[in-house]
């Protein structure tokens, strides 16, 4: 998984700000059992499992000014929440459903709801790069969902390095 | 015009978590409408097509070894048949039971032995329809996952998965047949 990370600073002498995160996943590939009662066909087979997540998450929050050294460095924590969406695919490769079923297959799953974030912000090198350690919840839809899925709502811990653009007003 | 005072873009992650919790609930198959998943959870759960219309089980079924005529011993797996989602519709079926034969000496510890054995077009059926009529044929029965499982209080109990489909006579076909059964030792009478 691979975050991407936007905030929005809109106001000049304040530290609220709007963000948008949209991770980048990489598909989680394993291998699924697949049975059949044909007496014409391999009773066992093997498939290629695909699991994808597409996830956003947009919110709101404010930054709270915690030290500042002599270079000017500062250090923030910064607390937010918002609405995030996660929407699992699952694909299985060479399936023939006709005559074949998986055990205990994935099936795919969206889920929606509230999230909160905490994250300590360290801005340097003339207040340009900044390195952030971000916590944000699982969502709030959590206790909807019980088939046993191999997965469930992310709660990504990240540590993201980035850069700051300045902008002024005409 | 108001343009932005300052945009923020990161990137480069070094760590994230994933959380996974369990559950058993039967779950419906996407593929085949009426019928639930294959699984190996425990699901008290089965079901079927006959002539193409789902038949679901949720609840009732049995396992257990009977002496019969000429003192053959059987594994009985028997299971009460209901339109899928629908315990008021009239039903032709009452019932469907799968008669493995087995030695006499089998016993809970041969019930594990079934794990991944499967027994082609042998295995006779017996379909109970709902005027009390036994309707005879013969079946395939494959226990694709047969364990036994550890519950509350270091509990065991006997969890067995599979596929089925029977020809009874010519003209009731039974396909696409799978169940996930759990049975406490203690039910057993063997």
């Amino acid at each position: 998984m691979v975050p991407l990370i936007f905030q929005w600073e809109p106001f000049k002498r304040s530290a609220i700000f709007v963000e948008y995160i949209k991770p980048l996943v990489f598909t989680k590939l394993r291998s699924a059992d697949a049975f059949t009662t044909s007496a014409q066909l391999p009773e066992h087979v093997l498939l290629k499992e695909a699991i994808n997540l597409k996830t956003h998450s947009i919110g709101a929050g404010g930054g709270f000014f915690i030290y500042k050294n002599k270079k000017g460095n500062i250090f923030t924590l910064n607390l937010s929440g918002g609405f995030c969406t996660e929407d699992f695919t699952v694909n299985y490769r060479n399936y023939d459903t006709k005559n074949y079923e998986v055990l205990n297959p994935e099936f795919e799953q969206y889920f929606d709801g509230l999230y909160a974030a905490a994250a300590g912000l360290y801005t340097f090198h003339n207040r340009i790069q900044f390195l952030m350690l971000r916590i944000q919840s699982n969502s709030s839809a959590s206790d909807r969902f019980h088939y046993p899925h191999s997965f469930d709502i992310t709660s990504p811990l990240q540590l993201t390095y980035g850069l700051n653009f300045n902008y002024n007003k005409k | 015009m108001k343009t932005l005072r300052k945009l923020r873009f990161s990137f480069f992650p070094l760590f994230f978590l994933m959380t996974c919790n369990w559950g058993l609930p039967p779950h419906p198959d996407p593929d085949d409408p009426g019928l639930y998943v294959l699984t190996s959870h425990g699901s008290h759960v089965a079901s079927c097509y006959i002539n193409d219309k789902p038949f679901a089980n949720t609840n009732f079924y049995i396992l257990q070894k009977d002496t019969g005529a000429n003192s053959i011993t059987t594994l009985k797996l028997s299971w009460q048949l209901m339109v899928h989602d629908s315990v008021f519709e009239n039903t032709p079926y009452d019932s469907i039971s799968f008669s493995l034969p087995v030695p006499a000496s089998f016993n809970q510890t041969d019930l594990l032995k079934l794990d991944g054995q499967r027994f082609l077009n042998s295995v006779p059926v017996i379909l109970n329809d709902t005027l009390q009529h036994k309707l005879s044929g013969i079946g395939t029965l494959y226990f694709v996952s047969v364990k036994e499982n550890s519950g509350y209080n270091n509990d065991k109990y006997f969890v067995l998965s599979g596929l089925f489909d029977a020809n009874i006579g010519d003209s009731i076909f039974v396909s696409k047949g799978r169940f996930d059964f759990e049975f406490n030792p203690g039910s057993l009478n063997f």
